[in-house]
């Protein structure tokens, strides 16, 4: 399915950004949809440990991951398993939960990159998503 | 495809958590924290949060 880029704020430029609305699912509890970054140059899911309070979810505080940015920046998150909603297609997905309020919530690559056939056409403002048949 | 444009929308809100309408035409609610703006739009239909930073250019991961 193709969505939309975002115009955002931005400086020197306006930002465009493809943001997706996702559900995030744990159990009975759900999210409104959130607009979270689909982000090719991230290793994995992050998102804001607040996010996981909400759902009621218990994260690994055993499994910790610093998670290393820009200028070697480093955030400890912490790993839990969540279903994530997109195009009414449900994916089981780690997400690392961590940092405050503000932190960006974003869609990796392991193991989404794996499970959806991605293709950016920001020349186009879009980008499209299709779920894949896992592999065997 | 037309790009959606948030910058009007996130023109007051600089950090936090927004809720729009999913036609992007009108702020809900504006909360520091996650939890506070899931307690706030909990019962309200059709509307997406967004994150707002006041500037979304820099991001680099």
């Amino acid at each position: 399915m193709k969505h939309p880029y975002y115009l955002a704020p931005g400086y020197p430029r306006m930002a465009s950004v493809p943001l997706l609305r996702v559900i995030y699912k744990h159990q009975t509890k759900r999210t409104t949809p959130v607009l979270a970054l689909i982000d090719s140059g991230a290793s994995v899911s992050f998102a804001p440990l607040d996010l996981a309070v909400w759902l009621g979810m218990k994260v690994d505080r055993e499994k910790s991951l610093d998670i290393r940015g820009f200028n070697n920046v480093v955030t400890k998150c912490y790993p839990g398993t969540v279903t994530i909603e997109i195009d009414g297609n449900d994916f089981n997905v780690p997400v690392y939960f961590g940092g405050r309020s503000d932190m960006q919530c974003i869609i990796g690559q392991d193991p989404f990159f794996d499970m959806a056939k991605i293709v950016f056409e920001r020349y186009e403002d879009s980008f499209s998503i299709e779920r894949i048949r896992q592999k065997a | 495809m037309k790009p959606i444009d948030l910058t009007t929308l996130l023109q007051k809100n600089k950090s936090g958590w927004v809720a729009v309408t999913e036609d992007y035409t009108r702020v809900v609610a504006h909360a520091k924290k996650f939890v506070d703006i899931q307690k706030k739009v909990k019962n309200k239909k059709n509307v997406v949060v967004v994150q707002a930073f006041d500037n979304y250019y820099n991001y680099v991961s």
